[in-house]
């Protein structure tokens, strides 16, 4: 009686083991997409209409990634990670991008309406 | 077989090629992506980041060979073509930083350059400024001068004038004294001088008698005489004192030959104009005749000629020549 007792305790186990595994996900490594697309959210992609497309690419392709984690095709989730963090960086780079041409646009303005306020020549004329 | 049995054959070869050699649409816009980032600005100002983008493009093409229909190989294409897209938005991005850092330099540049202007306009503002204080300060020193030169003439003139007033008064005031005495002498010396003059005409009238006396011109008709020693005040028909000596003579002459009837004939040296000596020559004979009037001698028995510088008996071109030239003559009329 002991000894049936003791078998049906490590069958309970093993098969509650059993279970849980088949029940979540298989583990992909989703930190760098997501950290990408933090990245480009701060950088104010979802603002720019170049980048906007991108940020919304990569995080479209980061719940493909976790639906096709969740179906187990973890080789296919990692590779489609892939994708979500190329968009990701895409969208920051270009944000960013955004942000230094509005910087440069708005520096050689600020040259343009010191010379005009101060009555000197414009550069190049 | 037939025709169309070899077409259907051939068609599903070349299909079975196509497929097995088509990459997929993520490889193709892998390829473009890379090729147009590669012509840009990339190559230059990214090259490491389109290094990598190609690095992930041999590894995409890699799979492409190995398993052209597999996720893997549309994943590596896909992000192949992210990472040229990368590099071009990266360049972008550093030509828009040189570009700002350009312009900050500019700007830079350009507050230096006004800074600089402002400091020239101050400095040529501040010494005109200064130039016309000191102009200011000139003219007021001028002024004050000049006023200070008026004061002092002012004065100077008062002074003058002061001094004039007294001598003018101390003068009057001598006058006046003075004029009584004045008074006083000057009836003295009329008196005086009253008395020399008749003395004096008396002893000339005598002397004159008696050197007329002495010799008497010889008036033959037909014939001249010249009258030398008969001479005028220069320019004028006033004859001279020492004249009437020798008109004395010729007053003897006419008295002692009543019967004779003379032409007083008057003659210039070239002195002066023609005109003017034609008028003076004959003035000249009237005043001899006046004289001669005056001594008793009859009007009617005298003429007056004037004959000008017409007829020199001398040259011209000498004092004495000229002396000579100037002469009154008698011509005895037969």
């Amino acid at each position: 009686m002991r000894y049936m007792n003791m078998a049906v305790l490590a069958g309970s186990v093993l098969f509650a083991i059993v279970i849980a595994g088949c029940g979540s996900s298989p583990a992909i490594n989703k930190e760098p997409s997501t950290s990408a697309i933090s990245a480009a959210e701060e950088a104010g992609a979802s603002k720019i209409p170049s980048a906007s497309l991108y940020l919304q690419l990569a995080k479209e392709e980061l719940e493909n990634a976790k639906g096709l984690a969740t179906n187990g095709d973890k080789e296919q989730a990692e590779s489609m990670l892939l994708r979500a963090q190329a968009d990701a960086e895409l969208a920051v780079a270009l944000s960013r991008g955004d942000a230094d041409k509005k910087e440069a646009i708005e520096a050689i303005e600020r040259v343009r309406q010191l010379r005009q306020d101060n009555k000197l020549p414009q550069e190049g004329k | 077989m037939k025709p169309i049995t070899y077409l259907i054959i051939i068609a599903c070869a070349g299909l079975l090629v196509g497929c097995a050699t088509a990459p997929p649409a993520e490889l193709i816009n892998a390829r473009q992506a890379y090729q147009h980032a590669s012509a840009g600005q990339a190559a230059q100002l990214v090259p490491a980041e389109l290094h990598k983008a190609q690095v992930a493009l041999d590894i995409a093409e890699k799979s492409f060979q190995d398993d052209p229909k597999s996720f893997h190989t549309r994943d590596l294409a896909y992000v192949a073509d992210r990472k040229a897209m990368l590099a071009e938005a990266l360049a972008t991005t550093v030509a828009g930083n040189a570009t700002t850092a350009k312009a900050n330099k500019d700007y830079q540049a350009t507050q230096t350059e006004i800074v600089k202007n402002t400091k020239e306009d101050l400095a040529a503002e501040q010494k005109a400024r200064l130039d016309a204080e000191a102009r200011r300060v000139q003219d007021s020193t001028n002024a004050v001068a000049e006023a200070a030169r008026i004061k002092e003439a002012n004065i100077a003139e008062t002074r003058n004038v002061k001094e004039s007033t007294d001598a003018e008064a101390r003068r009057i005031k001598d006058s006046t004294n003075a004029v009584a005495e004045a008074q006083r002498v000057k009836a003295a010396t009329d008196a005086e001088a009253q008395r020399i003059k008749d003395s004096s005409n008396a002893a000339a009238l005598r002397m004159a008698e008696q050197k007329s006396n002495d010799t008497v011109f010889v008036l033959v008709k037909g014939k001249t005489v010249v009258l030398r020693g008969v001479n005028f005040e220069f320019n004028k028909a006033t004859l001279t004192k020492d004249s009437e000596r020798i008109l004395w003579r010729a007053c003897k002459a006419m008295e002692a030959n009543s019967d004779v009837r003379v032409i007083i004939t008057g003659h210039t040296d070239n002195v002066g104009g023609q005109k003017f000596n034609q008028a003076l020559s004959l003035k000249r004979a009237q005043a001899v005749k006046n004289w001669l009037v005056n001594k008793g001698i009859s009007s009617n028995r005298m003429r007056t000629v004037g004959r000008g510088l017409n007829e020199p008996v001398a040259s011209n071109d000498t004092d004495a020549g000229r002396a000579e030239n100037r002469r009154i003559e008698f011509y005895v009329e037969k």
